[in-house]
């Protein structure tokens, strides 16, 4: 069954790859739309070139470093909410702000601010923060209401009672959260690196694809942030779920 | 502690008398099992007697602050292993023990979601032995045994109980001759006779 699902979906790309190819052949304009061969060629070039990985590894550095705080605070946040009702409210006008708030005016109000290095960790930080905290604050307002009465009159307490009665109940919350937010940190971390276009990142590459009109280059590293992104979710949701999984048999 | 004291409590659901004025004393000490049919109210009992919910009217007095339950509907914690289960109330030595007693050696390390019903009873009365509690409240533990395993745990839970005061839910009156306790029924209407 999964393998008949994989099989469909490797069909659909590759139609949609047809599709593409076809429209790049009809306009036969390589500035309006490039071929997705032209780009393949492109990235094959760039991932000989040298500095390719130090440019790459740049941007996740500062995603991955804003992901990181944004999950943590977000956990840490969203468990204390969960616990503390007036921490909650305290919190609502912050969290609803970074929500709704376009994340371009963040970025303009804290290029401002911070150097343009720091900015995309910043930003990716602040569309993390929200997503993860407003999963695990409604895991943990969502916790069995009959596994707490089992954990009170048993007795299990702080840790122990996080670890059996919400940790099992936050995991869902908690990879969904992953999911959406790791994706959404890369769309806004290199959104910002490509305002702020700090030396040697993927944005920087972005920007000068824009302005020289290199739309393979463009497609090429957009290719780039894509498979990086993808594989960094899908790393990280197995990451978690193995610690789950591990933290059950303990 | 000299016992535990039910004195007329009253429980309704939308207007629906479940428990009526019912009265009951468990001396320290000594098991008690409830008998009746079902939906009479010896779960609502429970749930007012261990705080779960309020009662309407009437007092509870005496019931100790460690209180070991079998939930009717087991209330384990699914995603870790039977062994994680009971070492979350006791230290690991007795959860090994108990795991063993129960005949759950070899599954000891399995998600409890994964086990049977039978197994999963098996593995809340461990939990519930293993906390040795100072009043013990069980609701149908046995429900879901075969006979073999039931006898077994019969025997177990019986040594378990002896000196603790305890309150057993059961429909079976053999059960309750097996537990050595004495039977107390609950009438369709939520009375004690």
């Amino acid at each position: 069954m999964a393998l008949k699902k994989a099989l469909c979906r490797l069909a659909a790309v590759l139609l949609a790859l047809l599709v593409w190819q076809a429209a790049a052949a009809c306009i036969n304009e390589e500035i309006l739309l490039v071929s997705p061969l032209r780009v393949l060629k492109r990235l094959s070039e760039l991932v000989t070139e040298k500095g390719f990985f130090r440019i790459v590894l740049y941007t996740l550095s500062r995603i991955l470093g804003g992901f990181a705080a944004g999950f943590a605070l977000g956990l840490a946040l969203g468990i204390a909410a969960g616990r503390f009702k007036l921490l909650e409210t305290l919190l609502w006008p912050y969290m609803i702000t970074v929500k709704s708030v376009p994340v371009a005016s963040f970025i303009v109000l804290a290029v401002i601010l911070l150097s343009s290095s720091r900015l995309s960790v910043f930003i990716s930080f602040l569309m993390v923060l929200p997503i993860v905290y407003t999963n695990v604050l409604t895991g943990i307002r969502n916790t069995d209401k009959k596994l707490l009465q089992a954990a009170k009159l048993y007795r299990i307490k702080g840790a122990k009672k996080l670890l059996y009665v919400h940790f099992p109940q936050l995991k869902p919350y908690l990879i969904s959260a992953c999911s959406v937010s790791i994706g959404l940190a890369w769309k806004s971390g290199v959104a910002a690196e490509l305002i702020a276009i700090p030396d040697g990142s993927l944005g920087e590459m972005l920007y000068n694809a824009k302005v020289y009109y290199a739309m393979a280059d463009l497609f090429a590293w957009t290719v780039v942030i894509v498979a990086v992104s993808v594989a960094f979710e899908k790393l990280f949701v197995f990451a978690l779920k193995k610690l789950f999984g591990a933290v059950e048999k303990l | 502690m000299s016992g535990i004291c039910i004195k007329n409590v009253y429980k309704s659901y939308d207007g629906k008398k479940v428990l009526d004025g019912v009265s009951l004393e468990i001396p320290e000490g000594r098991s008690i099992c409830l008998m009746g049919p079902s939906g009479c109210g010896k779960t609502t009992l429970l749930n007012v007697l261990l705080g779960l919910e309020a009662a309407d009217g009437g007092s509870i007095s005496g019931v100790p602050e460690r209180t070991a339950v079998v939930f009717q509907e087991d209330r384990l914690f699914e995603d870790f292993t039977v062994l994680s289960n009971v070492k979350a109330v006791s230290d690991r030595e007795t959860a090994l023990k108990l795991v063993k007693a129960l005949g759950l050696a070899g599954s000891e390390k399995k998600p409890v979601r994964e086990l049977s019903g039978g197994m999963k009873r098996r593995a809340a009365i461990a939990r519930c032995i293993a906390f040795n509690g100072d009043f013990v409240v069980m609701d149908e533990p046995f429900k879901g045994l075969d006979e073999g395993t039931k006898a077994k745990v019969l025997a177990l839970v019986r040594s378990a109980l002896s000196g603790k005061t305890a309150l057993v839910v059961t429909h079976d009156a053999e059960e309750a001759k097996a537990l050595s306790a004495e039977v107390v029924t609950m009438t369709p209407n939520g009375k004690l006779l």
